[in-house]
């Protein structure tokens, strides 16, 4: 059936004269005036930096994760804010999911990227990079029933290997592991809880992130079954803070406060708090 | 009552300690919820407000006016609700920054992720509304509006006291049904890492490995919400129903 067309439509509403302009000025005000009550203004001082702000995937324990209180806590955090207090500069942390924290970060959500970024050429292109902060080795982790420690490509043929999107990680397995389903998810968490529940077959991720899991939250469920030797065109050199590409004076100051707390103890200091091994990669 | 034990053989947390307790996830939760409600209450007046204005344009407005009218309506219908959050989040920052990087620069407008959720919900909860309140605009039959006129009534006071009222009540059903899909919807913006009651739950899970205890009791809280709106909602058709068989 042909439905009749709005100008068919009796016109019920002409008892308003001008019923655009009366309605549309009134809603048209109010909306102006929440717009900018809503627009949160950060004052961002283009040369000066008094505050900066941190973007953080906050689901990557123990280096950034959210706790009962919802505050954002890890080693990272530690060590950010202690960078800042080097640079004298107020740091807040926000959070905000990987999968787009280089356009969060490139729109001016906040003004640094501090969430155990791998230095990669591929991200380069788009974002500067501090000097490397901390370097780990990625692993592989399987059921605690998996009794094989082979995880070469050939081995693992036809199994699911899971890891997060947009990592080095997620790079690797693509590189070497074409024969193996490959399975990609939001965050590191998920994948870990697939293997624990039995839904893959393996595991890709940082050695200190998947022992935490399987300590805190595994349940005996899993163990670290291979470690993985850092390629440098994959993995990059390390960890490192990301910066727009115009804010090189930002990222200078934070390479001077890098160095600063490594000469100073104060990463010492910090990763003793988190780790049993030495993490600083130099 | 038995205890459940874990593979290493320590005793389970209790649901009750993971959410009452001094390191519970509750409070959390509760932060969640008040971001959730915030949210949707706030979005409420600009969406079914916008929402009126579209229905008016569409229905009076020269060609060109309704032509856009629809367009917007048939956009924002037709694409995910949480791709219009995006679009606003990601999309209106890049235009705010390139107009006001030419109009001031140095001063920065920095959009959050519950104000863009405010902006989305009410674009969208503008398209929806739009169509309920054009039916009920139509429904309201011709004869009120003349007699009104007879009596003197100015347009303005005619659609105050004469119009609006009888539309709200042919309205409201449609309306209540747009709330309850906005409390909804509210939860898109745990995507942009807002700590709402989804988001609480899922941080909550995700550190305890217990979702379906933080899941289930997010679900209970959105319930709980969804029901005491209804029961409003029935009050104030009610109230609005008097006179009317």
């Amino acid at each position: 059936m042909e439905m009749p067309s709005r100008e068919s439509y009796p016109m019920p509403v002409d008892w308003l004269c001008t019923p655009e302009a009366s309605l549309m000025n009134s809603t048209g005000w109010w909306g102006a005036l929440a717009l900018a009550a809503l627009l949160a203004t950060s004052a961002a001082a283009a040369k000066e930096w008094k505050m900066v702000r941190l973007g953080t995937d906050a689901t990557y324990a123990p280096f950034e994760s959210v706790d009962p209180s919802g505050r954002i806590v890890g080693f990272e955090i530690d060590y950010a804010m202690a960078l800042c207090a080097k640079m004298k500069v107020t740091c807040t942390f926000q959070n905000q999911d990987w999968d787009g924290i280089i356009p969060a970060l490139l729109a001016g959500k906040f003004d640094v990227i501090f969430s155990s970024m791998n230095i990669t050429a591929e991200r380069a292109r788009k974002v500067l990079f501090s000097d490397m902060y901390y370097a780990t080795t990625p692993v592989f982790a399987a059921a605690a029933g998996n009794a094989s420690d082979d995880v070469s490509p050939a081995a693992l043929e036809g199994k699911t290997i899971g890891t997060q999107s947009s990592t080095i990680h997620a790079n690797y397995l693509e590189t070497f592991y074409e024969n193996s389903t490959i399975k990609l998810y939001p965050t590191q968490d998920e994948p870990n809880l697939d293997l624990a529940s039995g839904r893959i077959d393996y595991v890709v991720g940082d050695s200190l992130v998947e022992a935490d899991f399987i300590e805190k939250k595994g349940n005996g469920c899993c163990r670290v079954v291979a470690r993985i030797k850092r390629i440098d065109e994959i993995h990059g050199p390390g960890v490192g803070a990301a910066f727009r590409p115009a804010d090189a004076e930002l990222k200078d100051m934070f390479n001077k406060a890098i160095a600063e707390a490594d000469a100073d103890g104060t990463f010492n200091r910090l990763q003793a708090r988190y780790f049993k091994e030495d993490i600083r990669g130099k | 009552m038995w205890k459940l034990l874990r593979h290493d053989g320590r005793a389970e947390v209790s649901w009750f300690s993971l959410l009452f307790g001094p390191d519970g996830w509750g409070g959390l939760l509760l932060e969640g919820a008040v971001v959730t409600i915030l949210l949707a209450v706030i979005t409420v007046p600009f969406g079914f407000a916008g929402g009126l204005a579209v229905a008016v344009m569409k229905l009076s407005g020269r060609r060109p006016v309704r032509a856009l009218c629809e367009a917007y309506t048939t956009f924002f219908r037709g694409i995910p609700d949480l791709l219009s959050l995006f679009i606003v989040y990601f999309g209106l920052q890049a235009l705010i920054d390139r107009i006001g990087g030419a109009l001031s620069p140095g001063v920065h407008l920095q959009l959050n992720a519950f104000a863009a959720g405010v902006i989305a919900l009410s674009i969208i909860v503008s398209a929806y509304s739009s169509e309920v309140w054009i039916s009920a605009l139509q429904a309201v039959p011709r004869g009120q509006r003349e007699a009104a006129r007879a009596l003197g009534l100015s347009p303005r006071v005619t659609f105050a006291v004469v119009i609006l009222p009888q539309m709200l009540r042919i309205a409201l059903p449609g309306l209540g049904n747009i709330w309850m899909v906005l409390l909804k919807d509210t939860s898109l913006i745990s995507t942009l890492a807002a700590m709402d009651l989804l988001r609480a739950a899922s941080e909550a899970s995700r550190n305890t490995t217990r979702p379906l205890l933080f899941y289930g009791a997010a679900a209970a809280v959105y319930l709980a919400i969804s029901i005491v709106s209804g029961i409003v909602q029935a009050g104030m058709e009610r109230r609005l129903d008097r006179g009317h068989a």
